[in-house]
């Protein structure tokens, strides 16, 4: 699949941040949405651009470290599961997808799509 | 020369824990609170032992990658937490727990320690139901158990597939008890990066701020590394993306000794790889294994009409199916342990009876069971699992069998701990997945949560007293020393570098380099060419890395880039030392198969005789080789036997 992503750069918590678009080239609908944007940073670094920042760790959908707002919708068009469940077969030939971080206050961006989360161990 | 001493306590075998404990020394309260205490790590092991060395009244700082200790990889845990409760009545007990334990690790871990983590394992049960932890239950109430594999009692505690994250979030609550309490100071998203030795003995850590780059200096009386297993030395792992062998590294380049380096768990049953685009590969859980029976066709021509899609999994009658682990293993069937059910895929797959397009996977089938109880009973077991594999595959397991294949998953071998979890410097202790000392060269299911919260829970806190009860003259540690300064040089000197290379090639392409170099050679089979092999393409590898690696960004900004190098950098050099010890280790036990020993049916072929012992590595600096330290295993509780699953 071919697809072209509106991506949020931020480079940090201060500097004010902007839409890039990038455009990614055959897909396979069995990666995983995550696994797409490391092979976006691995072409973004390769032109010697800066890799999209976002945060993961498990990949199995149990951490809750993995965040994005993609669409519109936090964790993506799927149901019941978190981005890093989240398959490129969701998603169609030639789609332009939109990849936000956490749009929330008690979040504030930490850099590109990582947000700073710690409210929640506050209240926890 | 490092002396090697496992401070075994004399007695028998059953009341050495009980008996040490009553002679080992303790802090009054009042010098507790002058003492501090580093952990690095949140896991099971590590948030764990916080909770409670901060319950105790210890001061304690506790650090983790993650933004929040409870998101620590141990989270990923599926399947379950073994203990000898015998709520079964299957003639269950410690004993059992501790045979099974010794034997399922192929007679290559120290008995002594092995018998108190089945001791105390039955605490830990209590322990963290009174948490809260939601443990499954039978209908009137009692806990329910299952079987893992390496064990014909039913003695695996569980809460679904989902009980590592229920654990974890038990010892997180008590963890942050205590950080609201003030004796425990949390920092998230906060590396170590090096150790600090003062005088031979442990006293801090040097850190990087995540999110500011900043590098901290951190003293303490003793410094506890929980930070979790290396498996992701083969990039491709079951393991958190985070997961990294870094501290220990540190550790063993500052003087710690490394132990059985080479021995990996290889876990049978993992979804297949996809793609060379993939970042990680997911374990489904051993409990599978209850209930699900692994096959591959007995005909090649089915083989064939599987990997064509012109036949399902479900179109194969019956008689043509090789259930090749209740045929090979009638006792134990599809519950052998991990390393043998791992090799016996490999070897049909290896013989052309893979089921996918690769060749590389084999079916694990619920057909009976969901005939025999009902999908709802199933679904209530395995839920989460199998909607996890239907994510990712796309095909539904309970219409047609999973496809899986053995992937990288845990690892045996770390830093080498006497009896009071210590490494061989003073002051310095490993817990969790980070030390050796209790699945010797495999580790049967469901025992890591187990062994983790045994550490930190009841083990640690005991032991690291008796060490502390020696400091408590000590003063606060000064970190403005020059053991501090040189570290924080060091540190700062190694992350310049890194970002002063700008070379071709982003950090994960060398990454998977590495991790290529490490499965087809010291993966599941092992031979002397291919070790020697290995050994040559990690040196020539780490080279091309600090000539060539592309480090983008900055130090003093959140950089994902620079954290992956840091940790790929100590990976090309722990890789080797994999390589060597299994060159070494002209035998083979447990998970570490080297081809030129196996029994004429293909089994692993130990040498008691001359690999009886624990392989001990002592750091000789950069490019030098380690020197080979033995700690003999003497078995006197058990009787040392070829482990046999068939009857
Ligand atoms: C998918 C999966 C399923 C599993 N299921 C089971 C099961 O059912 N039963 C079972 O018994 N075992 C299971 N295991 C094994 C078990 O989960 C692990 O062995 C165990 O959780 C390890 O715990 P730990 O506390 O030692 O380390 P981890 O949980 O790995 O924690 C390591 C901690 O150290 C931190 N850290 C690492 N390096 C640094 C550093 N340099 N600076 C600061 N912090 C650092 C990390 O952020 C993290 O907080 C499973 C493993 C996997 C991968
Ligand atoms: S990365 Fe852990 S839930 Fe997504």
């Amino acid at each position: 699949m071919n697809l072209k992503l509106k991506i949020w750069r931020q480079p940090n918590a201060k500097a004010k941040g902007k839409f890039e678009v990038y455009h990614v080239e055959n897909i396979s609908p069995d990666t995983s949405f995550l696994e797409m944007l490391d092979i976006l940073n691995i072409n973004l670094i390769n032109e010697g651009k800066e890799p999209v920042a976002f945060d993961h760790d498990c990949r199995e959908g149990i951490c809750g470290m993995c965040s994005l707002h993609i669409n519109g919708h936090a964790h993506g068009p799927d149901t019941e599961i978190t981005t890093c469940q989240l398959h490129m077969r969701k998603f169609k030939d030639g789609d332009t997808i939109v990849i936000e971080p956490w749009r929330s206050a008690a979040f504030p961006v930490i850099k590109d799509l990582v947000v700073d989360r710690t409210a929640f161990d506050k209240i926890l | 020369m490092l002396k090697i001493e496992s401070k075994v306590p004399q007695g028998p075998i059953a009341d050495k824990w009980t008996k040490y404990k009553g002679d080992i020394k303790i802090v009054s309260p009042a010098n507790k609170r002058k003492l501090d205490i580093i952990i690095i790590g949140t896991g099971l092991g590590g948030a764990s032992a916080a909770s409670t060395l901060g319950e105790l009244g210890y001061n304690v700082k506790v650090f983790c990658i993650s933004d929040s200790p409870r998101r620590a990889h141990s989270i990923a845990a599926q399947g379950g937490i073994n203990a000898a409760k015998n709520y079964q009545n299957d003639n269950d007990s410690v004993f059992r727990l501790f045979y099974d334990t010794i034997k399922g690790g192929d007679y290559r871990a120290r008995e002594a320690n092995v018998y108190r983590l089945a001791e105390v394992s039955n605490l830990i049960i209590d322990h963290c139901v009174a948490q809260g932890v939601p443990f499954a239950r039978e209908y009137g109430g009692t806990l329910d158990n299952r079987s893992f594999g390496g064990a014909q009692v039913s003695r695996t505690f569980y809460a679904r597939g989902q009980t590592g994250q229920q654990l974890l979030l038990g010892a997180y609550a008590s963890l942050n008890r205590q950080i609201a309490k003030g004796s425990v100071k949390s920092y998230p998203r906060h590396e170590v990066l090096d150790v600090v030795i003062v005088d031979g003995k442990a006293r801090g850590v040097i850190t990087r701020n995540l999110v500011t780059g900043e590098i901290e200096r951190h003293g303490a009386h003793a410094v506890v590394i929980a930070s979790g297993g290396y498996g992701n030395v083969f990039f491709l792992s079951t393991n958190a993306m985070n997961s990294n062998g870094s501290s220990a590294w540190q550790a063993y380049k500052r003087g710690a000794a490394f132990a059985n380096p080479c021995f990996t768990q290889i876990h049978p049953t993992c979804i297949p790889v996809h793609g060379t685009q993939q970042s990680k590969l997911t374990l489904m859980s051993e409990s599978l294994r209850n209930d699900g029976r692994i096959w591959v066709p007995k005909k090649l021509e089915d083989v064939e009409a599987l990997r064509t899609k012109k036949k399902k999994a479900s179109d194969i009658p019956e008689e043509d199916r090789d259930y090749y682990l209740e045929r090979r293993y009638p006792a134990f069937g599809n519950l052998v342990p991990r390393d043998v059910a791992s090799r016996a895929a490999k070897e049909r797959c290896d013989a052309g009876y893979g089921v996918n397009e690769t060749g590389l996977a084999v079916f694990l089938d619920f057909k009976t069971a969901i005939d025999r109880l009902g999908e709802d009973v199933i679904k209530a077991r395995y839920g989460n699992l199998f909607q996890m594999y239907e994510k990712i595959t796309d095909t539904n397991p309970y219409k047609e069998p999973m496809m899986i294949y053995p992937a990288v998953h845990y690892t045996m071998g770390g830093l080498w701990v006497d009896y009071n979890l210590m490494t061989t410097v003073p002051g310095l202790y490993a817990i969790g997945e980070a030390n050796f000392s209790d699945h010797g060269a495999n580790r049967l299911g469901a025992s890591a949560l187990m062994q983790g919260l045994a550490d930190g829970y009841f083990v640690l806190p005991y032991t690291i007293g008796d060490y502390l009860s020696h400091d408590i003259q000590t003063p606060k540690i000064d970190t403005t020393s020059k053991e501090f300064e040189e570290a924080e040089k060091a540190v700062k000197d190694k992350i310049a570098k890194l970002l002063s290379i700008k070379g071709s090639q982003p950090v994960d392409v060398i990454h998977k380099k590495l991790g290529n170099i490490m499965w087809d050679n010291v993966g599941m089979a092992r031979t002397k060419e291919s070790l020697t092999k290995a050994i040559e393409e990690i040196k020539a590898l780490r080279e091309e890395f600090w000539k060539d690696v592309k480090v983008t960004g900055a130090n003093d900004e959140f950089n994902q880039e620079l954290e992956k190098a840091i940790r790929l950098a100590d990976f090309l050099e722990l890789g080797e030392l994999m390589a060597i010890d299994a060159l070494n280790r002209n035998e083979s036990c447990g998970g570490h198969f080297r081809e030129e020993y196996q029994t004429p049916e293909g089994e692993a072929l130990r040498d008691d005789e001359n690999y009886a012992y624990v392989a001990i590595w002592e750091y000789k600096g950069e490019n030098q080789q380690p020197e080979l330290y033995k700690e003999d295993l003497k078995f006197e509780a058990i009787k040392v036997a070829q482990r046999n699953y068939k009857d």
